[in-house]
């Protein structure tokens, strides 16, 4: 079945026709998400979120961009408008508690979790980076979108998207120099 | 040679290939003469590395039945949403409607209704008026002593128009005889556009008056039709009691007059007598007089010859057609906006009650909630 089929079935409102159209995408709508929020319930939700927006709004989507960065656009907004809700409500400590509690469940192999410790930490960096910065950061070097599409998806102009990403670059990087774990990691020679 | 702090900002894009050719060679040869820097590039190298490499987290499994879910919840949901909506707008075309032909069929009547009031010669009116003496004769009947009735006069003035004035006259002229009456006066003029009038007075008897004027409406255009009718049975039978008591009085007198002895006696009871005898034969007078003119009802008749060419033919055209139709279409508009004005008022009347009600019914809710 072609994909225009598709994506005219879905507009129909048919909602198989719009779960095989998302399949693909859902999951790394997910990981973005995930990164953006830094909170596994929360990122489901939030990916059912954008996707029952995407099936509802549909009939909206002209076929400028590609589905994924309409997608993508979507749950960009979603998790943004969730940020900025959550910082009003100012509750981040249930997330670090989470977090931390995930750490303690990779203990055993001592590789899985030098290489766990890693990513994690990372992950944690990136929370805390400003969500511009962040959102850029995660788009581009975790998901590997390029500049155009993260420039229609966030609505910015290329420049600023470059900017954006090198600036958030640095300034993980020197979150990263900062921190203890990072230290021991480099004492034993890792990097 | 570059410094430090410029190397450090251009790492992140000398990762992505994105300077220029001398910025590039410049950098790569600081890198190679500074410890740090180069220390800072492998970190920020190793890092995008590992954040490309990051595994990407899989969904849950029942992610694809809770979306499914979650999906068809809300199309049922919008397609309810949808049908309520096409309900409460067909709702709403069918009462706007409703009310666009209340005030059309209102107005419409109204306008047809003034119409025909303004006729000279409304229907209602005339049975109205020829009905009313029969009704009153009948009805008054039962307040008068035995073997009395009542003594009404009846008179009619009806204008005609018709084609064939003398067809009509000879119509009118059997139409008397078969209510046992006659034709007092008649006159015929020509006036000088050659229109000929002919009016006539009739006599019919009393209980064929209403039958005549009936028939007589149907003979052409009617265009002024007046019934008088006068109720006399007061004065008729108190004249009649007078003219008793004075034949009673002159049959005294008549006795008298055998009694009497001496020629000036004589002569005073006779004068005494000629004086009531008259007076009873004026009486008489009147009385017959009545008793003709309510056993015999007069109808003034008058007929116009209608010319040909005024025939009416006219007013079967569309001549006109545009002003009525645009002359109801502003009427009805203007209907409209008044309809739609006393509508406004009424909402605005009814505003304080409408807040009032839905504070109720948010306080209602509340308490609802709570319990």
């Amino acid at each position: 079945m072609g994909r225009e089929d598709l994506l005219g079935r879905a507009k129909a409102g048919e909602t198989e026709a719009f779960e095989i159209l998302v399949s693909e995408h859902q999951k790394y709508i997910y990981n973005v998400i995930l990164k953006i929020v830094f909170d596994k319930e929360e990122a489901l939700d939030l990916t059912q979120e954008t996707l029952l927006k995407a099936y509802l709004n549909i009939k909206k989507f002209r076929g400028n961009s590609s589905i994924r960065t309409w997608l993508y656009r979507i749950a960009i907004n979603c998790a943004i408008d969730y940020l900025r809700k959550r910082n009003v409500e100012k509750s981040n400590f249930k997330e670090i508690e989470e977090f931390e509690n995930e750490i303690k469940d990779f203990e055993t192999p001592e590789e899985v979790l030098d290489k766990r410790l890693t990513a994690e930490m990372l992950m944690r960096e990136i929370n805390k980076l400003p969500a511009d910065y962040k959102i850029v950061l995660i788009l581009r070097d975790i998901e590997g979108l390029n500049y155009e599409e993260i420039s229609k998806i966030m609505n910015l102009n290329l420049g600023t998207v470059k900017s954006r990403l090198w600036r958030a670059r640095n300034l993980l990087k020197e979150r990263i120099k900062s921190l203890s774990e990072f230290l021991s990691l480099e004492e034993r020679g890792q990097l | 040679m570059m410094e430090c702090e410029k190397v450090l900002e251009l790492i992140p894009q000398y990762v992505d290939d994105e300077l220029d050719k001398t910025q590039k060679e410049e950098l790569e040869k600081h890198l190679e003469s500074c410890e740090s820097c180069k220390k800072e590039y492998y970190l920020q190298k190793k890092i995008i590395k590992s954040l490309k490499n990051m595994p990407p987290i899989e969904l849950p499994e029942d992610f694809n039945k809770k979306l499914h879910q979650k999906l068809i919840y809300h199309k049922n949901f919008l397609e309810k949403k949808k049908e309520r909506l096409k309900k409460t707008l067909t709702i709403v075309a069918i009462a706007t409607s409703l009310i666009f032909m209340t005030v059309f069929i209102v107005n419409t009547f109204n306008k047809s209704l003034q119409i025909e009031s303004n006729t000279p010669l409304a229907n209602i009116e005339m049975g109205q008026s020829y009905g009313l003496p029969q009704k009153e004769g009948a009805n008054n009947e039962r307040g008068l002593p035995a073997g009395t009735s009542r003594k009404i006069t009846k008179n009619a003035t009806i204008s005609l128009e018709v084609e064939d004035v003398n067809g009509c006259y000879d119509k009118v002229f059997q139409l008397v005889k078969e209510a046992e009456g006659f034709i007092e006066t008649s006159e015929e003029t020509v006036s000088s556009d050659n229109i000929k009038r002919v009016n006539v007075v009739l006599k019919v008897r009393e209980d064929k008056f209403e039958s005549v004027i009936s028939q007589i409406k149907d003979f052409g255009k009617v265009t002024a039709l007046r019934i008088d009718s006068k109720d006399i049975t007061d004065q008729y039978y108190d004249l009649q009691a007078r003219l008793k008591n004075l034949e009673v009085e002159e049959q005294k007198l008549q006795d008298i007059m055998n009694k009497t002895t001496t020629v000036k006696e004589m002569l005073e009871v006779e004068s005494e007598i000629n004086r009531i005898r008259s007076e009873i034969e004026s009486m008489e007078g009147q009385l017959k007089l009545w008793e003709n003119l309510t056993s015999l009802a007069t109808i003034n008749l008058s007929i116009k010859e209608i010319p040909k060419d005024e025939k009416p033919l006219a007013i079967v055209s569309f001549k006109g057609i545009g002003k009525g139709i645009k002359e109801a279409f502003i009427n009805n508009m203007n209907f409209l906006i008044f309809f739609m004005k006393k509508l406004i008022i009424i909402l605005v009347i009814i505003l304080p009650y409408s807040v009032l009600a839905l504070i109720g019914y948010k306080v209602y809710i509340y308490f609802k909630k709570r319990r």
